[in-house]
């Protein structure tokens, strides 16, 4: 088996600058808080030069570089960071996981395993693949190195070396790639702080004189772990480039978030709409590595004051436009605005498959299912959510149900039939009396005479009743006191010219025209 | 010697017959078939694609039949349709009695008539609809909502007794007539139709907007206006079984000579 393992050195760093790419650059700090007695926990390139050093205090650090950015720590850029760092990496291997958080000296790395056995098949050369996996990375915004070796430990140690760099100067090359068989003797001169021991592990090496891996790698196992305890096997085991005994695991479900935490409480919607532009492109740029469209998305917003609002946004075709997103979650804030400022924010889905149609020969060809996503997307965030779709007859006796389904056209040639009018010979000038529906029906006044209507009054039609056909009851659910309905409908001609369908609702005891033939 | 500019000229010339100096012979658009003979007769042949259409009459005489009738024929032939609805009163029931197959349909039930020309824009921009059916609103949404009193007599009956306060003058109720205006509260602007003809042009669709009154103007090619006639109910018990309907071309190019009529039937569903 090979893996490799994908490392980005500094993550609060790494997840600030893909947020914020405006940064790049810049003397920038990662801070513990947002006090004035907070730490730098992680410094770029450029605030570097100036001094800035980690764990430095934060107002020292401004002594040092006046120009200096300083943002606090956000567990949610880094929580996606790592996210999208297992996306790149399931982009390109069947099977991959992340590494658990690493203490110490390597808490600000964040790292994931890919299996790349075979890959030279797809990409010529292990080397190829590790610059795939690396450039894909970086167009993420995390940019990071690769190191491809026979186990997960080793191919860690390998890729933490190649960030160190020689003498804290960052290497060149971002890749490496150690020959099967080669681990244990390319491992041995490296330090032994590479292996992230424990402070009590260190210590007890240390006072052993143990300095390199392969010095620790001649040690017995026995008396090592009498004296320095079982985890001190574990890092024997790394010394001597063992395999892993347990494979990589395959994904088990696919579930996409993107999160940020703000600096302060928004509570305008422009503003929230910002960071929701950045954060559904980022949402989609993951989705299409995995060859994904985005379908509804979950909208947590983190209020202030430890309140939550939780909403799902239905999306009408999944979609890999971000700005349709965006349409339709301003159109959600829009219609039911959060109660107080928004102080975190998370967007998640499920991927979707991306339709693909074939086109067909022999029917006319429709949109192309993306403009068709798109298309469908946009009408829903102009419009609302479901008041786009295609029509269906409702499986309901209450006049006024009304279904509408996901539009999405059949491939099958058409099933509609030819209306009854038009199929008899003498009669090419007929069409089919057809229906307006008045939705909501409109109140009308109507006098009566012998339980027919003789005279109405409403917004749609007015005046004496010329004809009249029916009464029609329909009834339904009963057996629900609230839900119960009765109607005795009648087609009305009143002498205004208009031709409507009247109804009396006999459980709310009133007149109501429910439609106009036209 | 000749000029360059004679030179030119001929050169031109030896083109050949679809290159006129100083006029172009104008190519019929494509038709889109209503399945309707008496309609595509009237129409010369039916909706011309790519261009703007009107289907323009008070309520009840029948624009929503004809409109649905060619929806049912495109969708008969597989292809796609749209229903912009700003008034929300698409009948999935009647479409589908007009012949339509409702899964090749969508349905954009608009919040207003400014969201309905935006959608339909949107739609033509997207392609992939040979026909876009337009239902532009016939009545100002609070105006349909308020009841309405009775005829006079009752009215004269409700009188409150004499008052010196104006106010209760004022609430003495005598019959107002529907307020079903002449047109949709708003007709879209000159800048909407411009958009939405070449949205049409671009798509080589037919877009047709059903409408109270025409108000399309230049933008529309194909303009029928729509009178009801009497409705016949017949049998025991009496059923409504058909409207007459006369369609006046008032706006046609080529094969759509302007001026001429026909008589159309719209029969219920369930008629013999």
């Amino acid at each position: 088996m090979r893996v490799a393992c994908l490392l980005v050195p500094d993550l609060p760093l790494a997840a600030a600058l893909r947020a914020q790419p405006e940064l790049a650059g810049l003397p920038l700090a990662i801070t513990s808080g947002p006090g004035p007695r907070a730490q730098v926990v992680a410094a770029s390139p450029e605030a570097a030069r100036c001094g800035v050093h980690l764990f430095a205090p934060l107002l020292h650090a401004r002594a040092l570089c006046p120009a200096l950015i300083a943002q606090p720590v956000s567990p949610a850029l880094e929580r996606t960071a790592r996210e999208t760092l297992l996306d790149v990496a399931r982009s390109l291997s069947p099977r991959a996981a992340a590494v658990p958080p690493a203490a110490g000296a390597f808490v600000a790395e964040a790292a994931v395993h890919l299996d790349a056995s075979g890959v030279s098949a797809l990409f010529r050369s292990e080397a190829g693949f590790a610059n795939a996996v690396t450039t894909r990375a970086r167009a993420l915004g995390l940019p990071g190195v690769v190191a491809v070796a026979s186990s997960r430990g080793v191919s860690l140690l390998a890729a933490r070396e190649l960030a160190r760099g020689e003498g804290g100067v960052p290497r060149s090359d971002l890749v490496r790639v150690l020959e099967p068989g080669s681990e244990a003797a390319w491992l041995a001169p490296l330090p032994i702080d590479l292996l992230d021991a424990d402070d009590a592990l260190a210590e007890g090496l240390g006072r052993f004189g143990i300095r390199r891996i392969g010095e620790l790698a001649r040690l017995p196992a026995r008396a090592l772990a009498t004296r320095l305890g079982p985890g001190a096997l574990r890092l024997l085991a790394l010394a001597h480039a063992e395999s892993d005994a347990l494979p990589l695991p395959a994904p088990a479900e696919e579930r996409f978030e993107e999160a940020i935490d703000l600096e302060h409480g928004v509570d305008r919607l422009e503003a929230l709409a910002f960071v929701l532009r950045g954060l559904l492109a980022r949402l989609c740029e993951r989705l299409a590595l995995r060859s994904l469209a985005c379908g509804d998305v979950d909208l947590t917003l983190g209020l202030a004051g430890s309140g939550r609002d939780v909403r799902r946004v239905g999306v009408a075709a999944p979609t890999q436009d971000p700005r349709a997103l965006l349409g339709l979650v301003r159109l959600a804030l829009e219609t039911r605005p959060p109660a107080a400022p928004v102080e975190q924010v998370a967007v998640a889905t499920r991927g979707a498959d991306v339709r693909r149609d074939q086109l067909d020969l022999f029917q006319p060809a429709g949109p192309a299912p993306t403009a068709l996503a798109r298309l469908l997307a946009e009408l829903e965030a102009l419009c609302g959510a479901a008041r786009v779709g295609a029509p269906r007859l409702a499986d309901d006796p209450h006049p006024d149900a009304l279904a509408l389904v996901p539009f999405a056209p059949p491939r099958s040639a058409a099933t509609g039939s030819p209306p009854a009018a038009s199929l008899l010979a003498d009669a090419p000038d007929a069409a089919t009396l057809a229906l307006r529906a008045l939705r909501p029906p409109v109140r009308a006044t109507v006098r009566t005479a012998a339980g027919r209507p003789r005279w109405l009054a409403s917004a749609v039609a007015k005046g004496h009743v010329l004809e009249a056909a029916g009464p029609w009851r329909t009834t339904g659910r009963w057996w629900s006191a609230g839900e119960r309905f009765a109607f005795d409908h009648f087609d009305v001609f009143t002498d205004d010219g208009t031709l409507s369908r009247l109804r009396l609702d006999l459980v709310r005891r009133r007149w109501e025209v429910d439609g106009i033939y036209d | 010697m000749a000029s360059p500019l004679d030179r030119a000229l001929a050169a031109l010339s030896d083109l050949g017959p679809w290159i006129r100096r100083g006029e172009m012979p104008a190519l019929p658009a494509p038709r889109l078939t209503s399945d309707l003979p008496a309609l595509d007769a009237l129409t010369g042949g039916g909706l011309p694609r790519g261009r703007v259409s009107e289907l323009a009459g008070p309520d009840s005489s029948g624009r929503t039949a004809l409109g649905l009738a060619l929806l049912a024929a495109t969708t008969r032939r597989s292809a796609l349709a749209a229903w912009i609805d700003a008034n929300d009163a698409f009948d999935p029931a009647s479409a589908t009695a007009a012949g339509a197959d409702l899964a090749r349909v969508l349905w954009v039930r608009a919040p207003g008539p400014r969201a309905a020309l935006r959608a339909a824009e949107r739609v033509l921009e997207a392609r992939g609809f040979p026909l876009v059916v337009l239902d532009l609103p016939a009545l100002a949404p609070a105006e349909r909502a308020r009841p309405l009193d009775p005829p006079d007599e009752l009215a004269r009956a409700r009188v409150a007794p004499a008052s010196t306060s104006s106010a209760a003058h004022a609430r003495v109720a005598t019959p107002s007539s529907p307020s079903r205006a002449a047109g949709p509260s708003r007709p879209p602007s000159v800048a909407a139709w411009t958009r939405l003809s070449r949205a049409a042009a671009g798509a080589d669709a037919a877009l047709l907007v059903l409408a109270p009154v025409r108000h399309g103007g230049v933008w529309v090619e194909l303009g029928l206006e729509l009178a009801p006639g009497a409705p016949r109910f017949t049998g025991s018990p009496q059923l409504l079984e058909e409207r007459a309907v006369r369609a006046l071309l008032a706006r046609g190019r080529g094969a759509a000579v302007p001026g001429r009529a026909a008589a159309l039937r719209l029969r219920a569903a369930d008629a013999a």
